[in-house]
Order: structure tokens, then sequence, then C-alpha cells
């Protein structure tokens, strides 16, 4: 029987946390935190790509000169967040996929069965917080023309990031190197062997892998001229092709090893070295990627300033293969002994993206389009909370800074908005539970309102009492039905509980 | 693309005024934010801070047209080479980008310094050439940063107490604001329209004054994200409840840097806030590819722009400087259509307090005299641009914010 506290805070940082009754069940069907680990990760959704929802079919075609791209790109952003709220553990197959089989009864089976049939086409929540990671992290933005114009590459780009999100880094970094939209996004698409362009190399070793300190500008070089010739089809403008004659099959030096280094592997010159190879792997430089990444793994998942060992702790195991594997990282991770401890349980926000999903979960609403005005005002406010998906402002992601970057006047403001608009649409729909929330007492209210934002309670009977003599309040000042759910709604979002992970 | 966003806002504005109910006009609040706020003696020293995120090609602001310079900047970068009928003159050796006649108007008028070759001196323990090792570094403002303490941070220190004494109009705080003793910098949104505190509704404000309730549930000291969630929101609806009424309304086509710069602009005018130092930024100018057209058909128009909207905007330009920055510049050499990370790059200042002209020596582009990964050297370090800033602008001890004295540029009269 594992604490149930536990597998509230393992399942809120992997997913968006469980009901009551299924923390019980999950606590009581495994005997330690490693086993219902090992199930979450091991869930078959988990462990290949699901087939769920392929994406939405394009609009445009790319062009530079239309607002067509931007409207493509909310709609690949809605996507996105539809994806992230409808994603659910299940709970049975994690279950099953666990070590207490015998304990099972028919009955049970069967509506284990029946659960796993009804859910298992459903997105899986850590496979969709990795995703997002990825986004977060190798950056390719359509604040730069070249990608906004090609902007069906960041769908494909994602997709690429949701297939590899919990697998082998090397292989997503390979991927990445010669994904059509980081090709624009950084450039590496016009480097030549006359012309070779530093922006992707430098940014590989900088941001995607070793982090600074960790290489000297010989390296940056090195990536750089072994990165060119991969380019872009300009049959297609959206595929990657390599093109011999612009890559440079000369000697380059990295990490004091001179041979005829290539990014990828694709130049199939002489006595070719990969490059990126050599970052991932426990011979090579893999050793530091494993570090950087299980830095930023902590930082994501539970705290923003991990400790050497805890750091050690998860690189090793990411390492431990020979190269450097995320799935490896993250059981390492979920299972340590300081994922569980105070200061990891205590100090994470939701980030913008897990905010609004939260929000779209609350009131079971896909994100709204207003198609008659071309309106997304939840992904227009989110560029005010810090994270406006697929337009990352710069190379830098959104996971290096302390999260409290997440508190601010602008960032307030935008999540009441998105609060409250996203009530009102739900509102729209008469049979919406939210008109439920407000015809009984003000204490059925405000609970109803923290219960759909799985906030376990207002933080403090205070909170709770504050927010009782507002729907008095309300109410004495005239306030109809949706005007009470709207605003009783905002109050619960704004309150501290609905706004940590 | 700016102006398809721009669009968009002002429809989502527009639908969202379905949001707020109609009510009596009644107050709930405290006032507590105006008190904290103490309105500036007039002419009290103001700086405005445009940082142009990426790394700024400064030649091709300020295009080097001196004899022992030209030609060297011509044969490194060939076809990106700003020509010299697109330059407009400003001194011997110096010219302005035709494609920004209003700063060399402004130039000309003796309001305008440009400070040549400035980059961190003597600085080691960090990638100069990433992005953000480099900006960390540069908005520390010390050679060798201690923590992670920005230079307006630490000048916010010996400042009286003001939680918008350091104002960001862009999203989250940059460096140069972090890390003080004190909190003295808030980050401001660039509309205030539909934001919770502004409205009248009296639903509206039922709300507000509840969640602004909340936060006396949890300790004002703690720094735990709950306590500080809940006071920033407290926060904020004071700021939308004080400001909301001066905040410029949005007008079409406007870029975001003109935006900001108005908002800037409206709360100088206002002079509610006690705000001596602003920043905003405008990104985009890490120009390895396509370069010429982004920096003179995007960039370096709109800069041109927004200065222009800014200083029209404002009732009392007089205490007012502003300081356009970068991290750093670009690589002398060209590669297909722009270039790599650099180094040494150029500082501009402009307000009546500045004494217009060209200041530092031209960073040369001949390859003897590049660096060995082939970059300008720069000639005056930040440290010298703060030091002056606040010893001779802003008002205090510049040796006790940098560590150290640093000679002044002498670009203020």
């Amino acid at each position: 029987m594992l604490n149930t506290a536990d597998v509230a805070h393992l399942l809120r940082r992997t997913g968006y946390g469980a009901s009551d009754a299924d923390l019980q069940f999950l606590a009581g069907e495994h005997a330690t935190l490693a086993s219902l680990v090992d199930a979450l990760l091991n869930d078959a959704r988990l462990a290949a790509p699901p087939v769920y929802a392929s994406p939405p079919p394009s609009m445009a075609p790319p062009n530079c000169n239309s607002v067509e791209p931007y409207f493509e790109a909310q709609a690949l952003g809605r996507w996105v967040l539809d994806r992230m709220a409808s994603s659910r553990f299940v709970l049975s197959r994690i279950t099953l996929n666990g070590i207490r089989k015998k304990k099972r009864r028919k009955k049970a089976r069967r509506r284990r069965a029946a659960e796993i049939a009804a859910n298992s086409h459903l997105p899986h929540p850590l496979r969709e917080k990795m995703t997002l990671f990825w986004h977060g992290l190798l950056v390719s933005s359509l604040d730069k023309d070249l990608v906004y114009c090609h902007h069906s590459t960041l769908r494909a780009q994602d997709l690429l990031f949701r297939d590899k999100a919990l697998g082998d880094f090397g292989d997503l970094l390979a991927a990445t190197s010669v994904d059509p939209a980081m090709l624009y996004y950084l450039d590496n698409w016009i480097s030549t062997k006359d012309d070779p362009n530093e922006n992707y190399g430098r940014e590989l070793l900088e941001l995607f892998s070793l982090g600074v300190g960790n290489y000297s500008q010989t390296e940056v070089v090195a990536a750089s001229r072994a990165g060119t010739g991969y380019t872009i089809n300009p049959a297609t403008g959206v595929d990657h092709v390599f093109y011999g004659p612009a890559h440079d099959y000369g000697d380059k030096t990295f990490f004091g090893q001179t041979g005829n280094w290539d990014l990828v592997g694709d130049a199939r010159g002489a006595n070719t070295l990969d490059l990126v190879e050599r970052l991932v792997t426990a011979s090579g430089q893999g050793a530091i990627a494993a570090r950087t990444l299980a830095k930023l793994l902590w930082q994501h998942f539970a705290l923003f300033t991990p400790s050497d060992a805890q750091i050690a702790d998860v690189a090793t195991a990411a390492i431990a293969s020979g190269r450097v594997n995320v799935k490896h990282a993250l059981r390492a991770l979920f299972t340590h002994t300081d994922f569980y401890g105070s200061v990891a349980r205590a100090g994470k926000l939701k980030n913008p993206v897990e905010y609004v999903v939260g929000l779209l979960r609350a009131l079971a609403l896909p994100a709204p389009f207003d198609a008659a005005q071309r309106l997304d005002a939840v992904q227009y406010l989110m560029s005010d909370m810090g994270i406006q998906l697929f337009h990352q402002p710069n190379v830098f992601g959104w996971w290096r800074r302390p999260e409290s970057r997440w508190i601010s006047v602008p960032a307030f403001q935008a999540k009441q908005l998105a609060a409250g608009y996203l009530a009102l649409t739900a509102s729209q729909n008469a049979a919406h539970p939210l008109h439920g929330w407000v015809r009984g007492t003000p204490e059925q209210a405000i609970d109803a309102a923290f219960a759909a934002l799985g906030a376990p309670q207002p933080a403090t009977s205070q909170v709770r009492t504050r927010g009782v003599q507002l729907v008095d309040d309300l109410r004495a000042a005239g306030a109809d039905e949706v005007t009470l759910a709207v605003r009783v709604f905002q109050f619960a979002a704004a309150s501290p509980p609905a706004q940590l992970a | 693309m700016l102006s398809n966003r721009e669009l968009s806002r002002r429809r989502f504005l527009q639908a969202l005024g379905a949001c707020g109910a109609t009510g009596a006009l009644a107050t709930l609040l405290p006032e507590q934010l105006l008190a904290l706020a103490r309105p500036l003696p007039s002419g009290e020293p103001i700086l405005v801070s445009i940082f142009l995120g990426g790394g700024l090609d400064a030649a091709h602001l300020l295009v080097p047209v001196g004899a022992n310079d030209y030609g060297h900047y011509a044969d490194q970068r060939g076809a990106l080479a700003v020509d010299l009928a697109s330059v407009l003159p400003l001194s011997a050796d110096a010219g302005v980008n035709a494609v920004m006649p209003r700063l060399q108007a402004r130039a000309l008028a003796g309001d305008v310094a440009f400070v040549r070759g400035v980059d961190l001196l003597g600085s080691t323990g960090f990638d100069p050439l990433s992005h953000f090792d480099k900006t960390d570094y540069v908005m520390s403002g010390r050679s060798s940063p201690g923590g992670p303490s920005g230079i307006w941070g630490r000048w916010a220190d010996t400042q009286p107490d003001n939680p918008l004494l350091l104002g960001a109009v862009s999203f989250g705080l940059p460096r140069m604001f972090s890390g003080g003793v004190k909190a003295q910098a808030t980050s401001l949104p660039a509309t205030l329209e539909h934001a919770l505190g502004a409205g009248s509704g009296r639903d509206e404000q039922l709300l507000a004054a509840a969640l602004s309730d909340v936060a006396s549930f949890y300790p004002a000291t703690s720094g735990a994200f709950d306590a500080r969630l809940a006071h920033s929101g407290k926060f904020a609806i004071e700021v939308a409840r004080d400001l909301s009424g001066v905040y410029p309304a949005a007008q079409n086509g406007e870029s975001a840097l003109t935006r900001n710069l108005r908002v800037i602009a409206s709360l100088l005018n206002a002079n509610l806030t006690g705000t001596r130092v602003y920043t905003t930024l405008l990104g985009g100018f890490d120009t390895h590819e396509n370069q010429r057209y982004d920096l003179e058909q995007k960039l370096l128009p709109d800069l041109d722009a927004s200065l222009e909207a800014f200083f029209e905007m404002l009732d009392d330009p007089s205490p007012v400087v502003v300081m356009i920055w970068s991290e750093f510049g670009r690589r002398a050499a060209a590669n297909l259509s722009g270039t790599d990370h650099g180094a040494a790059s150029d500082v501009f200042l402009i307000g009546e307090h500045v004494a217009g002209g060209v200041y530092g020596a031209q960073p040369s582009f001949a390859p003897a005299q590049l660096d060995p990964s082939g970059n300008l050297r720069g000639s005056i370090s930040f440290e010298s641009v703060y030091a002056e800033l606040i010893d001779r602008h802003l008002g205090g001890d510049s040796r006790s914010v940098l560590g150290r004295a640093f000679p002044y540029v002498q670009f203020l009269r």
C-alpha cells in the first residue's frame, strides 16, 4: 500500500492528477513507487506513439504574404491544447502492468478491460508533457519569417517530438538536426562549405546538448561545418534533403579529434565521424549531455535548483546503457526520494500551458475558436502568461529561467481573462455543469469550482470563507446565474492552489 | 506579421467586452499602490532602455564611412554592406542608414550620442558568443558577477521603496532589473483593457475585492509560491485600477515596439508611478540570414518610427534619456545572407541631456585588427556607459553599484 499523497504528487507532475478513488485504487495495487512508475512508463500507449487524432488538415499552403499562417498556427496550438486536455492515465492498464496480478478478481478485471477499451485512444499525459518539454527546448518558432511561410513544418516537428519524446536522445537530436522547421529556424539550410552558418552548430552545443562552458568556439566551427549541405528540398520547400556539393568534407577538429565530422551521417564520406553520436554516447560527450538533460528534467518536473548529487543520480541512470536515454532518466527521476521530498512537492508552478489545460479540463471544453470573428482568445492571452505555443520569442526556450517568471501583473491579468472567457464560453451551453454549481448554497458553489479545477481544497478555510462571502455579495448585488458562475470560477482559478502543479 | 497579431488583439478585446457586466460605480479597494509610488518632482531624470535582442549589427545603423574604414567594411560584408548612397551624413567617419531619417534629424539637432565599440572589456568566465550568457553578463554590469543581480536592480536598492521604480513593458523582468535586495521592479502589460480592477462593473469589483483579500491570508513576507501568487494578484488588481485610465488607446497598425513606448510615454506624462528606469525590447536582431532585408525593411524602420512616436507623445522630454543597445554585434565577415554572433557593438543615447556626437573609435573591419574569432574589437566597456548614466543622470554612486570606478564616455551634457 503506497502513500496516496505520493501517488497524487506523481500523477500531478506526470499528468493532471486523479480522483481520490483512483488514487486509493492505485495505492492499493502497487507495493512500491518503483512498481507504479514502471507501470506508468511501460504503458503501451506511452511506449509506442499513439495513433490518436491526426493533426487537423492544413487550411493553407505555404505562403508568406497571407495572414493564414497565423491562424494555421493557432489551429495547431489548439490541437496541442486539446491533446493535453483530453489525455488520461488508463489506471487499469497501469495496474495490469503492475505486479500484484493475483489479487485481481474476475469482475474487477472485466471492469478494467472496459476502461482500457474506452480510453486507449486517448493521449497519454506524460507523452504530451514531454512533447511540450521538447517544444520548449529544441526551439523552432513562427517568429522567423521562413518558418511562418512554411508553417506545415511545425506540424511535422510537433509529431516528431511526440514520436521520439521518451526514447533515445540521440535519435531525437539527429532527427531534430535535419528537421525542416529547425533547418529554417536556425538557418542550417543555407549553411554551405563556402559560407558556413554557425547558428545551428552553436545552439546544438550550447542549448540542445552540452551547455555553456562544455565546448569552445573550435567545436562550434566544427559542428557548423559538419552540418553544411543539410538543406531543404527546393521542390517542396518543406522536406529535408542532403546536398553533397554544399557539404564540407574536409577535416574538422571536434573535442580534440580531427577527422571528417558529419552532422548526422548522411554525407557518407570517407571515414565519416558522426557528430551528433559523439554528443550522446558515453564514449563521447554523453555524460555531459546526460547531466544537462537531467538538470532540465528536475527543473521541469520537480524543482528548479537541483543539487549536483540529484542531477548525478538521474544523469547516471540516463547514460547507463551507453547512450543518453530519456525514459531511463525519467524512471530515475520519478523514483528518486527527493522527487517526493518537501521541496519538490511545494515548489512548482504550473507553466502557462499546464494552467490553460487545467482550465480546459475543469470546464471539459475544447480550446475555443470563434470562427465568425476568427478569434482564438485563449492562445492570444497565453503570450501574456509567457508561453504562446509555436511562437517562442527566441531560441532560449521556456524552461531555463526560474518559474517565478510565470508570476507577474500581465500573467495574472491574462489568467483571469482566460478563466472568465472560458467560463463564459462554457455557460453558453445550458446543460453545462457550471450552471449547477451556483444553484445551491454558496459553500457548494465554491467547493464545486475548486473541485472542477482539481485543487484539492481552497488552500485555507479563510479562502473558502472569503469565496462564500463573494457569492453572497454577488447575489446581493443581483448577479445572474452566468455572472455568478463566471466570477466563482475566476475566483477559484486565481487562487494559489489552482496555479500550483 | 505584427499587424496580423495586432488585428487579432483588437478583435479579441472587442469580444471580451462581453465578459464584464456593467454596474454601479463604486470604489471598493484601498489606495495602496499610489501610496507607495510617489509622483516625481519636475525634471527628475528618467532612463528608457530599448534592448535590441539577438545582437545588433551596429555598422548597418551607424555606417563606418571614414576613408580608413569603409573599404574594409565593404570587403568583409560584400553584398550586405550599406551602399554609400544609402547613408545620411552625420560626421566625417560615420553616417546613419537612410532607413532611419528621423534618427538622423534628431542627431543633427544634437540630441543623439553614438557610442561606438562598446563591449564587456576585461571580463572573463562566460561564453562571449552566447546570446544568453553574454546578455546575463552585460545586464549584470560587473566584470565578475557574484550572483544573479542586475545593474538597475542594484541601483534601485539605493533608492526609496517603490515596487514600480523599475518598469518593464515586455514579458517578464530582464536580468538587469533583478536580484536587488528590495523588490523595486514590475512587469507591466501592453494593455490594461478589460484587466481585472480596471472595470466599473459591480460584480467585477466584488471579485477584485475578494481576490485582494485572499492575499491577506498569506504571509506578505513569505517567499513561497502560493503567497507570491496571492500578493501578485492583489498587486495586479491595484495596477489595473490605478493605471488603466492613463494607458493609451490602441492604435491601428502600431507595432509592438511603438505600442510599448507609447505606454511608457503615457506613464511618464501621468507621473503617478515614480518609475525612474523603464525598459522594453525589440527582438529579431539575430540576423544569421536575411540580414539586409530584416534590418532595412522591418527592424530599423520600426525603431525609427517608434522613437519618433515616443518623443512626440511626451509632454516633457527634457528629463528622458533613451538608451538603445544590444548584447553583442555581428561577425565582421558575412556568410551567405547574414552574419554570425560577434563582439563589440554600439550604444545609442538620445535626449536633451545628451551631448550629441559620435564617441569612441570605430572598430576596424581590417582583417588584421579583428580578434581570433574574426570579431570587431571594442574600446569602451558597458560599465562606463552605466557609470555615467548613474553618476551624471539618474543620481547615485556608480562605484557602489559597479564595484569600482569606470571612466565616463562624456556623452552627457
